[in-house]
């Protein structure tokens, strides 16, 4: 791996390997992450992709391998490197007791932001997901649409490099999740890169540079939409992402 | 680091109704039936007048020791000689230990009983953090273990310190509750709630489930109140003091009635040491408990 590499990877798992009471969830897993790229992350239930996020975000410990993030040992570095890292959970990470403003404070203060500079990121966060009128409100008074927002607000009030979305568009309307998917993009055009996780394909195809496709536990297939077409049928227009991703994982379900 | 997530977790804390109604409702009312029904049974005694005090004596001489005079009067058996004199003195300003009434015992006792129950005041919170799995995005931020716990005991402890002194002024003003020496009874106070915190959040660490954790904690902190005083008066209770020395609510309660009746206690002392002594170890049993669960990544 010559300089050049290792400046264009933000981010690398090695031989990352999870298991749950012996069964493993997460198969010697490399995959590498481009700066600038959307990247994303595909797989039925139970494939692992959660649990790899859970990794790459040192929420959860791997039983074996590394994840490299800006070139470093990223447990080695966690100090350092957490702050380039922004993650956008499944749940809304969100409280509903608190009102919008709060929740932004609360979750942009751990990174170590205080004082006006704090309020600043506030008014940002919240302007960028379309809640500034809205900031004194409860979050439990919220739609699920607002909520999703609220939680990518709560996200970004520290500018991360890197941003992590898992399934961030589950259970709202399709405004809100045009809204959310044009801020992804917006981000990236920043110069954020981002990772992106999501059972919907048309999302994925729509806007991710590069997508793996991961089951049980290993990246089964890689590469941009076409390239990933191209591996079922020649003709790359008569085939949907979905498709593609029923014939490499098959149409048997996944009961985890 | 932590300063704003104290802030928004004691926001959190302050906006559960279940805490006006555990701190402030709760203990005014118990407190005010507790007083009635022990009004009569705890009148003070407190005698101010003069009054004499007759009593008394049998002497045992050896008969060799006694006079002639001695000796007609009194019964001789064996050499020996009993006599029986009846002597009788005015006690002048009389003092007595002063007696507590029912309404500074359970005024007192019962403010500070509901303050053991502390870990219902961050059930909403911690039931928010693990529904939520805010705690994930709490470790992406790379915060430890240790800021986690303080960011949720510091607050938490507030709050219940603060529920109580309502409870607490309200008992002062509208029943006359007198808590005597109010600094050493705010510190004896202050630091048996933080104790409580400590233990209830060690429960919660260990258990990992709020409803577990109410329950056992509940359990420990009625017997705790039952051998301590928190029902039935200690002054009165046959438990025995074995029982009680171990059980960390007699310490306070004892402490707190005699500030309240004497202005001073020997319990304050052994009262703030075991609350420093629980709120280090369960402290670190909690940090333990965490630190483990976070490294399995449950």
């Amino acid at each position: 791996m010559n300089g050049e590499d290792v400046m264009d990877t933000i981010l690398k798992t090695i031989d990352l390997t999870k298991k749950y009471d012996g069964r493993t969830v997460v198969d010697n897993l490399n995959i590498e992450i481009k700066k600038g790229e959307i990247f994303g992350l595909l797989g039925p239930n139970g494939a692992g992709k959660s649990t790899t996020m859970n990794m790459i975000c040192n929420i959860v410990k791997p039983d074996y391998g590394t994840v490299e993030f800006m070139g470093k040992d990223f447990r080695k570095n966690k100090k350092e490197l957490s702050k380039r890292l922004g993650y956008i959970p499944q749940n809304l990470a969100i409280h509903g007791s608190l009102k919008a403003w709060e929740n932004v404070e609360l979750f942009t203060s751990l990174y170590g932001i205080k004082g006006e500079e704090l309020k600043d990121r506030i008014d940002e966060s919240l302007e960028y997901v379309g809640l500034s009128e809205r900031r004194n409100d409860y979050a439990k008074n919220f739609s699920g649409g607002m909520k999703r927002r609220l939680n990518i607000a709560c996200a970004i009030g520290h500018h991360p490099d890197l941003l992590i979305f898992d399934e961030p568009t589950v259970g709202i309307d399709p405004q809100s999740r045009n809204f959310i998917l044009d801020k992804i993009k917006e981000s990236n055009k920043n110069g954020t890169t981002v990772i992106y996780t999501s059972h919907y394909m048309e999302e994925v195809e729509a806007i991710c540079s590069r997508i793996a496709i991961m089951d049980n536990g290993r990246v089964i297939a890689s590469g941009t939409s076409e390239e990933l077409k191209k591996l079922v049928v020649d003709d790359v227009e008569s085939i949907t992402l979905e498709e593609v991703f029923l014939t490499i994982t098959g149409k048997k379900l996944r009961d985890y | 680091m932590i300063r704003y997530l104290i802030k928004n977790n004691f926001k959190i804390m302050m906006r559960s109704g279940v805490n006006i109604l555990l701190y402030i409702v709760c203990p005014v009312l118990v407190s005010a039936v507790l007083i009635s029904a022990f009004s009569s049974l705890m009148e003070n005694y407190k005698p101010d007048e003069d009054f004499m005090a007759e009593f008394g004596a049998i002497e045992t001489n050896f008969a060799d020791s006694i006079n002639e005079d001695q000796a007609k009067d009194n019964d001789q058996t064996n050499g020996m000689t009993n006599s029986f004199n009846i002597a009788a003195i005015n006690i002048e300003h009389p003092y007595f230990v002063p007696a507590i009434d029912s309404t500074d015992y359970y005024g007192i006792i019962e403010v500070v009983y509901f303050g053991w129950c502390a870990i219902v005041c961050i059930s909403g919170l911690l039931s928010s953090e693990k529904k939520n799995r805010i705690n994930d995005k709490l470790y992406v931020s790379n915060l430890s273990v240790t800021q986690i716990y303080l960011a949720r005991l510091i607050p938490l402890s507030i709050t219940c310190a603060l529920g109580v002194s309502i409870a607490a002024v309200i008992g002062m003003v509208f029943m006359g509750v007198h808590w005597g020496n109010l600094l050493l009874s705010a510190i004896v106070v202050i630091l048996m709630i933080f104790a409580a915190s400590a233990f209830e959040m060690m429960l919660y660490e260990i258990t990992n489930s709020m409803l577990v954790t109410i329950i056992v904690s509940f359990a420990i902190v009625w017997i705790w109140g039952f051998f301590g005083g928190s029902f039935e008066t200690y002054m009165f209770s046959p438990h025995s003091m074995t029982l009680k020395n171990i059980d960390p609510v007699y310490h306070g309660n004892r402490a707190l009635v005699e500030l309240s009746c004497m202005g001073h206690s020997d319990y304050v002392l052994s009262s703030v040491i075991y609350s420093v002594i629980m709120i280090v170890v369960c402290s670190l049993i909690a940090i333990f408990a965490g630190n483990v669960r976070r490294r399995k990544g449950a």
